[in-house]
């Protein structure tokens, strides 16, 4: 027994010191590490998760964004507008097919968007007023208003998919995607993996599409990894050839292995920390403890402690990459850490040493930013507890002031308007704003930024500055994207993606 | 027999419904609104009324409950998710073979180290190998789950390239590690079960009688004490297994495997309130045709039992059972 | 709560010479003794924490970050800079209380409707077992989360799910120990001599069917620290900054490679009282076999 013993540790000693990590096999399959898989091929899905990798490879849409964040042509061809943004007219291409040999026209584009409408998922489509066919491959489409980047949106967002196959699926396309996409989705596995394949019956030839996804990969694996310790075991072992978007203390491993290539991209969302606008919440009315709150916020070592460094401090509340955002409110100053002033500014104020609250997100660094931030608030004599709820919580209370004092939260969106929208029109929501404020004079700032006209560096500054003099909302920081992939798959002509980070699929690849 | 079992069979209706009562019931004191989770964080008001109409969210409590039991034990039909639309009985057939197989494998594991180790322990009672199988026995309760299966990947995986760290394509091979990972607690009862249960047959008379006749001590133990020893471990195995099937969502989510437990802790956070439902109810089935087995398989190894099963006082015998 | 003051009470004679001898039992048992000063020493230091920790837990240091064990920081410091020692110091109150609370909770909530089971037999019994079994037949993981969720996270709210989650099987296991007891003579005396049954179900029947729940509740107790960190690992559980220790080890799981005593200490802490009540418990076992009396 005892020799047993001592046999079988000696081997296992002797292996784990004479091992070796196994390459990853040359199959062809770009194999790529995400953190979310969609639970369903449903076309119609709402806002969660909408910039993950994988989205313009599972169905074509009319338009896209190139990395230029200029709109292509994609499934249209192209399109114009007569009344300043009101009515668009919009002309599909010739002899569109999807996987099952249906011809996409007008018809289905129209009954696309209107079917998006009824469904009322995504807001944009909210915006609608009609969509009308005018010809086999035309149809009209009227919006409410003309606010900028809503009708790039509705051409992103508007997919390749067609009536007859739609109704044709059991689920709705809950389990298996007929799109007119060049990739077939072939063996998907609910919130866990899929693969997409190239299929020959590819509509047009490959070259005629746009260069922004052109793809240049036979056939791509997407995996789900939630753990992030795995994601980088899985790029180590091979199991995956590239990771996306990885947590950033894991990403940061592999800089500077020549084994790996990693690329860091300014994040497209930041991290926000917007101030309750409920009056039973001690922030909403008293702007001195808000500002002593945002001077109270050490941003740079915010950024050391959760993104290790790797992250840049916000000049507006939102990020440097959407369109609108000035770079000379870099040369502002933007709430700079002074914990001396943050104290006089609560003595200022009205607070009484109530217990402020912070809302966030129990998942990922939200939890630890929380904690980040109750120390420094504590330094400034701000009474803080966290409740770090879980998403169908947050979901629930997030509109609702009177649920939190703070709330953290990551804004999208490709302009900044499509942020300044969801968050601070006192009219988006039954209960005001995104924080049940009621801030009309702020109204009425966005308002005049909302026409193509209108979206003017002055106005955009007007609405900047308001945010931040009356500082009810606070961008903490903007953390790095981390994209790593295996060195010896040859990445090589980089294409970027409207996120400004790797869009793998349009790569070219030498050693996969 | 054939009786007992149909009548067993019979007493699983009022539990499964009961079991189908009580979730329901449960899942509608959760906070949040379904529709508004299905519809996400941008949804405008008329489309959450809408939804929420559309989900029968705004009938009383009762009629939603009534419909949904009819729906299930009437027209035996689980529904589709809210979120994705996909039948949930097809989903459960795609998963549940997946935590089944990662179960199988697991309580293999368990009682395949477990009981050799509890019978070190007992025949070498109070000796060095009983100490060591003890302690190591309770060191696997005391580990937490997952920082062990990160440990494992860390070294069957990325130093010694042995195993998958995660995922289930490279089929059984993939179920290692999680098992392994998976089994130190049930490896660890079984361990000190078998041990102790094996004391208390090598202490009793026909034991002693068997070695004074001169059979060989490797022969008490394989042929006598083993065989009477292992009835304990059997009801064990029943219940573990009803367990772990129910339980296994943590491992599934480090070995990123897409089985029963990630699917109904993704619906629970979703409110997905069919697929919760329905997902329990059918590990509740499970568990209960599970336990039904024990039962058979305890009166296929204790020939007492069977005996009390086939005779008249049934019902006694089922409480003696389960308690 | 009300059965064990009365007993204690009324019948203190015998109950201590029962404990005297239980706990005689014990001490002759290595590693009992072993598992209780283990236990004992870190309820003294959960209770002492906030005087013996040497830094504030949530005091950060962001120029401390990840710093690995030192004379300054024993065990090292966590992701902000903290000091993982006093975390994990006063992680014990949460952690241990939280263990405590949850398992006395259920116990007392499961006795009570094992008893009345029990006790009265016939229909009650029928109707109260059939709900442990629909119970019982959901996955007990399943239902913690469930149960969570319902509830919302936080320290008490987490407790309330635990214990719910121990409730069935403590009645199962009375209600067995219960019929078992009631064959018994001096029952039969008591209910002859028209006792209330109140009082025969707290004098007599409880009492006797103590042991096996004692046991069962030490082992509870260990079974409820690993379920706690397996909700933290889910997310739900207690809101940080408490540094419970399930907590600390699921929230600190993705530095696992690049700072792994940030895991490995709230890991042991975990590991440790774990086998402590399991020692205890498996000497307790033995202490209380009446086949052990001699």
């Amino acid at each position: 027994m005892k020799k047993l013993f001592s046999i079988l540790l000696a081997a296992i000693v002797a292996l784990a010191l004479f091992g070796t990590v196994l390459a990853a096999p040359k199959d062809g399959v770009l194999d790529i590490a995400y953190s979310i898989v969609p639970d369903s091929l449903t076309p119609f899905r709402p806002e969660v998760n909408r910039d993950a990798p994988y989205f313009t490879q599972i169905c074509e849409s009319l338009g896209v964004f190139n990395s230029d964040k200029v709109l292509e042509p994609w499934l249209a061809k192209s399109w114009n507008t007569d009344d300043n943004g009101f009515t668009y007219t919009v002309e599909l291409r010739e002899g569109i097919k999807d996987s099952a040999g249906n011809p996409f026209t007008a018809d289905d584009a129209v009954w696309f968007i209107q079917e998006s409408v009824a469904r009322a998922l995504k807001p944009v489509y909210n915006k609608i007023e009609s969509v009308e066919k005018t010809g086999d491959l035309t149809f009209e489409l009227k919006l409410k208003s003309n606010i900028v980047g809503t009708f790039e949106k509705i051409m992103t967002e508007s997919y390749g998919i067609t009536k007859a196959s739609f109704e044709a699926s059991p689920d709705e396309f809950g389990s298996s995607l007929v799109s007119t996409s060049p990739y077939a989705v072939t063996n998907f596995v609910a919130s866990s993996e899929f693969t997409m394949e190239l299929r020959e019956d590819y509509w047009q030839a490959l070259e005629d599409m746009p260069a922004c996804v052109r793809p240049t990969v036979a056939k791509v694996h997407y995996v789900q990894i939630a753990e992030a310790s795995q994601m980088g075991i899985a790029l180590e072992t091979g199991v995956v050839d590239m990771v996306m978007r990885m947590p950033i203390a894991t990403g940061m491993q592999y800089e500077g292995n020549p084994a790996y290539t990693v690329e860091k991209t300014s994040g497209h969302q930041g991290y926000q920390l917007f101030f309750s606008g409920a009056d039973t919440s001690p922030v909403a009315n008293d702007q001195k403890l808000r500002q002593a709150i945002a001077y109270s916020i050490n941003n740079e070592a915010l950024i050391q402690a959760l993104a290790y460094g790797n992250g840049e401090p916000l000049y507006d509340v939102h990020s440097p990459v959407m369109i609108g955002y000035n770079p000379k409110w870099e040369n502002e100053e933007n709430y700079p850490y002074d914990l001396a002033k943050a104290k006089q500014l609560v003595a200022e104020s009205d607070y009484k040493g109530q217990t402020l609250s912070i809302l966030c997100s129990g998942n990922g660094d939200m939890p630890r930013m929380a904690q980040v931030l109750q120390a420094f608030m504590m330094q400034a004599g701000i009474n803080v507890e966290i409740n770090a709820a879980e998403m169908a919580y947050i979901v629930a209370n997030r509109l609702d002031g009177t649920k939190y004092d703070m709330f953290i939260n990551t804004i999208g969106g490709v302009y900044l308007a499509d942020a300044w929208a969801i968050r601070y029109d006192p009219n988006a929501y039954s209960t005001g704003d995104g924080t049940s404020r009621h801030d009309y004079v702020l109204g009425d700032l966005l308002y005049e930024t909302w026409t193509p006209e209108g979206y003017t560096e002055e106005n955009i500054d007007k609405v900047h500055n308001y945010l931040k003099e009356s500082c009810i909302a606070y961008g903490l920081y903007n953390p790095y994207n981390y994209c790593a992939w295996r060195t010896d798959i040859g990445l090589t002509n980089e294409v970027y993606s409207v996120s400004q980070h790797i869009a793998p699929t349009y790569c070219t690849y030498t050693g996969l | 027999m054939i009786r007992y079992v149909l009548k067993r069979i019979l007493w699983m209706i009022p539990i499964v419904l009961g079991v189908a009562i009580l979730v329901f019931t449960l899942m509608t004191f959760c906070p949040g609104n379904p529709a508004e989770i299905i519809l996400g964080s941008t949804a405008t008001e008329d489309a959450l009324l809408a939804k929420t109409e559309e989900l029968g969210l705004n009938d009383p409590f009762l009629v939603r409950l009534g419909n949904y039991l009819v729906d299930v034990f009437i027209k035996r039909d689980l529904g589709a998710s809210w979120a994705t639309n996909v039948s949930i009985m097809t989903s459960i057939g795609e998963r549940l073979p997946r935590t089944l197989t990662l179960t199988l494998v697991t309580l293999f594991l368990a009682f395949g180290l477990g009981i050799p180790l509890g019978i070190v322990a007992a025949t070498h009672q109070n000796q060095w190998q009983d100490s060591l199988s003890m302690v190591f026995a309770l060191i696997g309760v005391a580990i937490p789950n997952f920082w062990l299966g990160l440990m494992f990947v860390l070294l069957f995986s990325v130093r010694l390239g042995w195993l998958p760290s995660m995922g289930i394509s490279d089929g059984l091979k993939s179920y290692i590690l999680p098992a392994a990972t998976a089994m130190m607690g049930a490896f660890a009862t079984c361990a000190r079960q078998t041990r102790s249960s094996m004391l208390e047959v090598i202490r009793s008379d026909y034991i002693t009688t068997a070695r004074s006749k001169g059979v060989p001590e490797r022969d008490v133990i394989v042929k006598h004490a083993l065989k009477n020893g292992l009835i304990p471990i059997i009801t064990m195995f029943g219940s573990t297994f009803g367990h772990m099937l129910g339980g296994m969502m943590i491992i599934e989510t480090v070995f990123a495997i897409p089985g029963m437990g990630t699917y109904i802790i993704t619906a629970v956070n979703n409110r997905d309130y069919p697929v919760v439902q329905g997902g329990t109810i059918f590990l509740a089935i499970t568990f209960s045709l599970c336990m039904l087995i024990v039962d058979l398989l305890y009166a296929a190894v204790d020939p007492r039992i069977k005996a009390q099963y086939e005779g008249q006082n049934k019902k006694k015998i089922k409480k003696e059972a389960e308690a | 709560m009300i059965a064990e003051t009365s007993v204690q009470t009324r019948k203190k004679p015998r109950k201590n010479s029962e404990f005297l001898r239980v706990m005689k039992q014990l001490s002759r048992n290595k590693t009992a003794v072993i598992g209780l000063v283990i236990l004992l020493i870190e309820i003294v230091l959960a209770i002492l924490a906030p005087y013996i920790a040497p830094y504030d837990y949530t005091e950060m240091d962001f120029m401390n970050m990840f710093a690995t064990p030192s004379k300054a920081h024993l065990f090292g410091c966590d992701d902000l800079g903290r000091d993982i020692f006093s975390r994990i110091l006063i992680g014990a109150r949460y952690s241990l209380s939280c263990g405590i609370l949850a398992t006395l909770i259920g116990t007392v909530i499961g006795m009570a409707i094992g008893a009345i089971a029990g006790f009265f037999g016939g229909k009650t019994d029928n109707i109260i077992m059939r709900i442990l079994d629909v119970i019982q037949a959901i996955p007990g993981m399943v239902m913690m989360i469930v149960m969570s969720a319902v509830l919302g996270p936080g320290f008490i709210n987490t407790i309330i799910a635990m214990a719910f989650g121990t409730i069935a099987g403590m009645a199962r296991m009375l209600r067995a120990q219960m019929l078992k007891v009631r064959e018994n003579e001096y029952i039969e005396a008591s209910v002859s001599i028209n006792c209330s049954k109140a009082r025969i179900i707290l004098d007599h029947l409880i009492p006797n069917c103590m042991s096996p729940m004692i046991v069962q509740a030490t082992m509870g107790v260990a079974q409820t620290i690993t379920t706690a960190s397996g909700l933290s690992f889910i997310g739900l559980g207690v809101q940080p900054p408490a540094p419970e220790w399930g907590a600390m080890l699921s929230g600190s799981r993705q530095f696992i490679r690049q700072a792994p005593h940030l895991v490995i200490f709230p890991g042991l802490a975990i590991a440790v009282t774990v086998l402590a009540l399991n020692m205890m418990g498996d000497g307790l076992r033995d202490a209380l076999d009446p086949k052990l009396k001699n």
